[in-house]
This record gives C-alpha cells, structure tokens and sequence, in this order.
C-alpha cells in the first residue's frame, strides 16, 4: 500500500508541478526517489508534525499549490490536529493529511503507534473529507482525485491490502457493494476486509447464512442510496472496522441509517474498545485477535446474531 | 522619512488607538492592552507598504489573533473593509470576530491559537521563494507566544531553509496573560536564543515611529530570515491601563472609557 501511495504521488509530481509532499521525517527507502535526486516538489520537514501541517497550510496558500503531508500513526493526525483544524481545514485549503498504518499495522511498536482514533477525530472536523482506502487501485485512485485540490481530506493507510482483483473498479467515492447478501449485510473498511471476507464465505458455506459485503473508502453523508436499496428490515447489519467503536464508521453507519429511515433488524458495530490501551506487543494479525476483530472474533458476533 | 511624516503616522497611530477603544468598548470585548503594544508597528508596516505601493498583495499574518481589534482598525484606515464593518466589530452576526477572521478581506490567515502564524508564513515565505518572488511575508507574535514549541518548529525551518523573506516582529510587552513573561516562563535571553538559531536580529522601541519605518524600509543584505524584537509597552497610550494587565481582559466601564477618550484626545491636540 505504501509503495502504491509513493508510485502514486511520483506519477502526480510529473503531472503537476503544484504538488508537493511533506514528510515528518519518515519513509527512509521508500521516498529515496525524491530526497536523492533532491526533488522541488518534496520537503523532509524533520520531525516537527505541528510544523509540517502548518507550513503546508501557507504552502497551499500560495500559486494554487496542493499538498501532502505524510506521517505514521498518529503523528500526522492527533500530534498536529489543531493545527489541521485551524490552519487547514478552517481555511478548506488544498491540503490532504496522509497516515501510513492504520489500525494496529505497527501492532509491535506499541499503543503510542496504534491508529484508532483518526476516523471518528477527523470525521468531526468541517471542510475535512476522509477517504480509506483498502486496495492499491483505491489509493491510485484517491490520489488522482486529491492532487487537483478538493479542500482538505485526510487518507489512512493500512499496511495490510486487499488483493486487487477483489474491489470493483468503480468510484471510490459511492460505497461499493462487493457481493449481494440475502440475510444481512457487513459494511468494512481497510485491510480487515479479508478477515470478513473469509466469515462469510465460511457463513455461506457452513452455515447457510447469506451476508453480502459493502466498501466504504469516503465518507459522505449524502451517498446512502445503496445502503437504502439493499437493506431490508428483516436484516443483520454489521460494520466491521479496524478502529474504536466510537466515532468510527459503525457510528457513520448508524447516524445515516437513522436520519435516511433505513431499516434493519439488528444493528452490531464490531471494532476495538475504546475502554484501555493494548497493554502487549503483537503483530497486527494477533493484535486483531486479542481484540475480537480477527476473522474468528468477527465469526462469533455472527453467529452469536444468527443464533447458530 | 521627514520629520513631518513621522510625527503624522504617530499622530495617526493615536487617532486609531481611540477607534479601538471606541469599538472595544462598544462590544464589550477586551485584549486593549494587546491592541495598543502592538498598533504603532502594524500601522507603521502598513503604511511603509503603501507607501511603496505594494500594499495590495502583501502577506500579514497576526498571529497574535486577540489583538483583532488593531488589526481591523488599521485595515479600515487603508480601506480594506468599510466603516460599518469595523463598527460591527465582535458584534452578533459580523464576520470581525474577536480574533483575527480571514473571512475579513486583507486578512490572509484567522489565528486566534496562538503558534500558529510562524508556521503557515513559513510556508507561505517558501512558496514565493521557490516561485521567485520578491515580497516579503510579515508574522507579528506575542512574548508570551513565545511559550508555544510550535513557534520554535517553525523558527528552526525557517532558518534551515533560509527564508530571507521572513520576518518575524515580536511584541514584547513583558505581559502575558495571567502575570510577567518573566515569572509565567522566561524567555530571555531572547536575542541570544534568536542569533542562535540562525536569525537576523533587530531591537527596537515598538513605539519609535521613525526607526520601525526605517526597519521595515532597509533593504537588509542577509541570507537569514529575520527577527525584530520590539520592546513595547503593554496599554500603551493611556496611563492607567500601561503595564497593567488588568486590560488583557477588561472592557473599560464608561466612566474608564471617557478617561481614557480624554487622554488620547489630549495627546492629538
């Protein structure tokens, strides 16, 4: 995914002089590309998050230029939030906020590097557009749009990928149906598409249960036209995410299915607590377990709902 | 600079500090004391850029946002927003909020959360540089602003990457918000730390018409950003709100807005 976004971003530097990237001193390797060859468009900031997000704003408040800012974790979301918030979003300046890692894809560096609030944080937050991207083709696809300067927007990157073969190809900005459900329906996000994609080829195959699957990669109150064509009142809906249940895209999920009257049987948000911190170190996948949200501990909210 | 100018942009400087006071005191708003350290510099800029005719297009950030008052009253004299826009000022409905609003014309940045200004003139000060432009980006901040790590972020980028067109104006007014810059943290010694960090330093009195005009009209040869330290007065102006930060807060009652109306008046006679 990473390697996608600097491919991306290589392809829009060659488009279009008025982009630039801002790193707060991370990509040793994988920017190389820019910093040997010294290129104009790319500024390695140090390790300064408030800074970078603020010298962007003025950045982009000049020549129409359009800028990333490029960190890990939470560096470049909650470390410089006000500044994003004041500097960036209140001004709805051509400023897209990147952060490499979503949820616990630096699971053994430790809580300090786990991305779980940004998506409920950011959401919040005027002027700002939040994209999540689950395959490659998402990323290529997000960046085309953000390089022309859309306001702000924000875009997490998980470091697990959904193969490519698996999304549809279509607007990255309409939620995405990827396979039809009579029974119910998940909605997901990120990486963690691939846990939910093996529960319900297990649900289909085990236990007869039919739950279709439906990408969100931008949230946007005003796409719910799929949501209220293909949930039905006899339905089971789960919002699968690699995230807090709060603020997350469970809660999105909930506010436009009440304020558009959609209705459904059983409503379960599945995600990470928000009640304690990971107290161990662990690989994204055993990270993903202790917290339930692997594909056994999202199997068993299933089947807890369907009663088998 | 003749003599006649100078005392005419001083005697200006006097006729704004009474506006603000009228319009501070006609909101119930505050920050006076802020407002009048600072007006004489932002007046004496403003009016050396149009002066030079380049005031159109210049890049003024306040970064010290709670001294709006100042700065909407100095973007009036120089007809960047109308009478009754100033006189709207903090009021219901009107787009001059207490802190510098960007929905303002001729203010390019709202602050308000102090740190922020150096940060996006940096920015803005590399753009033009790397467009190879001429003008100058103006970041006016506060000592007591002075406390946020995020203005020292943004001191070192400026410096690393030479940002010749830079400059920082500090209103040194030794107050801050509850009590002394010295007692709350100190931030001296301020020159020392600034050469150290790569600056072109100037000191000033803030409130020396004929040497800020000089400053801003110097064509200073250096490849380093740069910083004026302006010793000021906080209240400025009027006697009993000087060095007292009782006005960092306070809207004058009537009885202390028509004392502080008489002084002024008696300082432009």
């Amino acid at each position: 995914m990473r390697n996608q976004f600097v491919k991306s971003i290589s392809k829009m530097f060659k488009q279009n002089k008025k982009v630039n990237l801002i790193t707060g001193d991370l990509g040793f390797g994988y920017f190389k590309e820019f910093y040997e060859k010294k290129c104009e468009q790319f500024i390695n900031i140090g390790v300064s998050e408030q800074n970078m997000a603020s010298v962007a704003a003025g950045i982009s408040l000049i020549n129409n230029n359009v800028v990333y800012i490029y960190s890990i974790g939470n560096f470049a979301t909650l470390r410089c939030l006000e500044q994003i918030r004041q500097d960036i979003c209140y001004h709805n300046l051509n400023v897209n906020v990147v952060s490499m890692g979503a949820g616990f894809s630096y699971g053994s560096l430790g809580g300090s590097h786990h991305l779980l609030e940004d998506i409920s944080v950011m959401r919040s937050i005027p002027n700002m557009k939040v994209f999540l991207p689950s395959d490659e083709r998402d990323i290529d696809q997000i960046l085309k749009l953000t390089s022309k300067g859309i306001g702000p927007t924000y875009m997490r990157i998980d470091k697990s990928k959904v193969p490519n073969n698996i999304i549809p190809k279509t607007n990255v900005l309409k939620p995405r149906e990827i396979c039809d459900g009579k029974d119910g329906y998940i909605i997901s996000t990120g990486g963690i598409l691939n846990d939910v994609l093996d529960c319900i080829k297990i649900l289909k195959t085990n236990y007869k249960i039919n739950l279709g699957l439906i990408l969100l990669s931008y949230i946007n109150d005003e796409e719910y036209k799929i949501f209220k064509k293909k949930i039905k009142k006899n339905m089971n809906i789960f919002t699968v995410e690699e995230h807090s249940l709060v603020g997350g895209i469970g809660d999105y999920c909930l506010d436009i299915f009440n304020k558009r009257n959609i209705k459904y049987k059983n409503f379960n948000k599945i995600g990470v607590s928000n009640k304690s911190f990971s107290n161990v170190s662990g690989s994204q996948n055993y990270l993903k377990k202790i917290n339930k949200i692997d594909n056994l501990g999202i199997l068993k909210v299933i089947k807890k709902t369907f009663r088998v | 600079m003749n003599k006649v100018k100078i005392l005419n942009i001083k005697k200006e400087s006097y006729k704004l500090r009474l506006t603000i006071l009228r319009i501070i005191y006609d909101a119930s708003s505050s920050h006076l004391g802020s407002c009048y350290s600072v007006i004489d510099a932002l007046f004496t800029l403003y009016k050396f850029l149009k002066d030079k005719k380049i005031l159109k297009n210049s890049k003024i950030i306040l970064s010290k946002g709670h001294a709006a008052a100042a700065f909407y009253t100095v973007l009036q004299y120089f007809k960047f927003i109308s009478k009754n826009e100033l006189n709207s000022f903090y009021k219901d409905g009107s787009k001059l909020m207490g802190h510098a609003s960007h929905y303002v014309n001729g203010v390019i940045l709202s602050t308000g959360s102090l740190g922020h200004g150096p940060g996006v003139g940096c920015g803005i000060a590399y753009a033009l540089k790397k467009q190879k432009k001429k003008d100058d980006v103006y970041v006016f901040i506060s000592d007591g602003e002075c406390n946020e790590g995020s203005v020292w972020e943004a001191l070192l980028f400026a410096s690393h990457h030479k940002l010749n067109n830079l400059k920082i104006i500090i209103d040194y007014n030794k107050l801050q918000s509850i009590y002394s810059t010295k007692k709350t943290l100190n931030i001296e010694p301020i020159k020392k730390k600034l050469d150290a960090f790569g600056f072109k330093v100037t000191e000033l009195d803030g409130h020396d018409i004929k040497k800020l005009y000089n400053y801003f009209d110097k064509k200073i040869k250096t490849n380093k950003p740069q910083i004026l330290i302006l010793h000021t007065v906080k209240g400025k102006g009027v006697s009993f709100m000087e060095n007292n930060n009782l006005w960092h807060y306070r809207t004058p009652n009537s009885k202390e807005f028509q004392m502080a109306k008489n002084e002024l008046e008696n300082k432009l006679r």
